[in-house]
């Protein structure tokens, strides 16, 4: 009986409430720091210059294999006066059509030559427009380059997995720690000791 | 003679009127209730909508199934439409604009909110395909079960009035408004007056999740709006005969008039709405035992109440 004034509350708690809703065109919602929707972008250092180095890195790891580069080499001369070879990316291109935005590519350039580029709305009428050269490449990154969040080097520095502390104590000895990390072994050494005690009288009661 | 008919105008055109904007009501209240926006495009705070509504159920075509019986299937959506205009012009909604008094006005309501019931049933059966047919036969025996509540605690009302007409059932509650004398017959009058028209939890007969339509699948354009219309148009009646019994009428604590019957409806239609976004539909035996097992009983018992109470203080 109660029940039916309970629910008519929680209605009146929801109608009170300010909508979640977005007026979307209105008020664009912020997109996520690591959104990887949008479309891809080629970047350049502070003078123009194009950061690829042509390692063919993305287009080796690439799952459904829609990178293809050319590799080209000039020479080119240093600041002391000396000359030297470089490569760079004579043909750039990049299918859309067949991406599946697994970031890949992203998180294998050594150089954060290729980035993810966070744009949302952006809509294309065939498919010929999906397919990005070096150009089109370029002109994406020149767009969107204040937003770019997610480049080779962060992501990796993000995703590098942390480093297990070893028990053994053979290896223990191997490594410098301070006081800190010290306690913390022997904590875990303790523990385990415990465990194994545990372990034992399982052990004798089967 | 003309003033009458000047008068029934304006009413005719409120209720209409209000029937629309009850569609924008609950379309913006419900879209709050589930932490929407609702409709807010045309014209500010969308309330342009009704209107855009309106031409676009007018230019649309006009669908009639091979199955249908053609005159009835014509027919059904005039008869609700009618029955809620008629209605509305018995209300009495200021001292000053009574366009008419009968001595039976409260028993006219009732017989009108009855035929409404006529309008459903017809169009399910003149349609003749599934779901119509289906829709109509739950309302037919939701409607009967549920004019027996409402019909006694009408009585209680005129119990403690003494009169059948609403005129004289509003001045009766000058001092003390019925609700606080009488709130359980308030309270089966307004449940039973959701099922009446055919409102979640008691919706039946358009189960929208069950029956697409229920009773007003294959009508289409302007039928449809009639539907509609009648529909809300019944919901804006309901709760004017409501502020009627049991809430006042035009009575207020200060200045009565035309303002504190306007409030006291739109409070009632909004409840209509709240409630029906609140609460899911009930199944088809659940209805039924509701209204006998519980609702009759109770109202039978206040009205013996009611009617110790009375003769015990004359």
């Amino acid at each position: 009986m109660f029940d039916v004034f309970k629910s008519l509350i929680v209605s009146i708690k929801n109608f009170i409430k300010p909508p979640i809703t977005s007026n979307y065109p209105l008020e664009v919602r912020e997109i996520p720091k690591r959104y990887r929707g949008g479309t891809f972008g080629l970047s350049e250092d502070e003078e123009g210059n194009i950061n690829c180095i042509a390692c063919l890195l993305c287009q080796n790891i690439c799952p459904s294999q829609i990178i293809s580069i050319t590799r080209g080499i000039e020479e080119k001369e240093m600041p002391d006066g000396s000359k030297k070879k470089i490569t760079y990316p004579k043909e750039f291109i990049l299918d859309l059509n067949a991406c599946m935005k697994c970031e890949m590519c992203v998180q294998v350039c050594p150089a954060d030559a290729i980035v993810m580029l966070p744009n949302v709305e952006e809509g294309y009428f065939s498919r010929e427009e999906l397919i990005l050269d070096k150009e089109k490449l370029l002109n994406n990154w020149r767009k969107y380059k204040l937003s770019v969040w997610a480049t080779g080097e962060s992501l990796r520095a993000e995703q590098d997995p942390k480093r297990t502390e070893s028990i053994n104590s053979s290896e223990k000895s191997l490594i410098t720690t301070s006081a800190k990390e010290q306690k913390q072994f022997e904590n875990i050494i303790k523990n385990a000791s415990k465990l194994k005690k545990v372990k034992n009288i399982f052990d004798a009661i089967r | 003679m003309i003033f009458n008919i000047i008068k029934g105008f304006i009413l005719v055109f409120g209720v209409l009127t209000g029937s629309a904007y009850m569609v924008w009501l609950e379309r913006r209240v419900s879209a709050w209730i589930q932490d929407r926006i609702g409709p807010n495009r045309v014209g500010p705070f969308g309330l342009l909508q009704p209107l855009v509504d309106v031409v676009k159920l007018l230019f649309k075509e006009e669908i009639v199934p091979i199955t249908a019986e053609k005159f009835i299937h014509f027919l059904a959506p005039g008869i609700i439409i009618v029955s809620v205009i008629t209605a509305s012009v018995l209300i009495p909604v200021d001292p000053n604009f009574i366009i008419t008094n009968p001595g039976i006005g409260i028993l006219l309501i009732m017989g009108l909110s009855s035929l409404s019931a006529y309008s459903v049933v017809l169009s399910g059966f003149a349609s003749l395909t599934k779901y119509p047919v289906l829709g109509s036969l739950r309302a037919s025996a939701q409607v009967v079960s549920y004019e027996i509540p409402i019909a006694l605690s009408v009585l209680s009302v005129v119990v403690l009035s003494n009169s059948l007409s609403l005129v004289d059932i509003v001045n009766a509650q000058k001092e003390t408004w019925f609700i606080l004398i009488n709130p359980i017959g308030f309270i089966v009058f307004l449940i039973a007056s959701f099922a009446e028209t055919n409102r979640a939890p008691f919706d039946l007969p358009e189960a929208e999740s069950e029956l697409t339509g229920g009773y007003h699948t294959e009508f289409s354009s302007m039928r449809f709006a009639w539907f509609f219309a009648g529909e809300y148009g019944h919901i804006i009646i309901s709760s004017a005969v409501i502020t009627t019994l049991f809430l006042g009428g035009y009575h207020g604590p200060i200045a009565s008039g035309l303002w504190w019957f306007l409030i006291k409806v739109f409070i009632l239609c909004y409840i209509f709405v709240w409630v029906r976004w609140t609460f899911p539909r009930l199944r088809y035996d659940q209805l039924m035992k509701f209204s006998w097992k519980l609702l009759i009983p109770v109202s039978l018992i206040n009205l013996l109440i009611i009617a110790l109470v009375k003769i015990l203080q004359l």
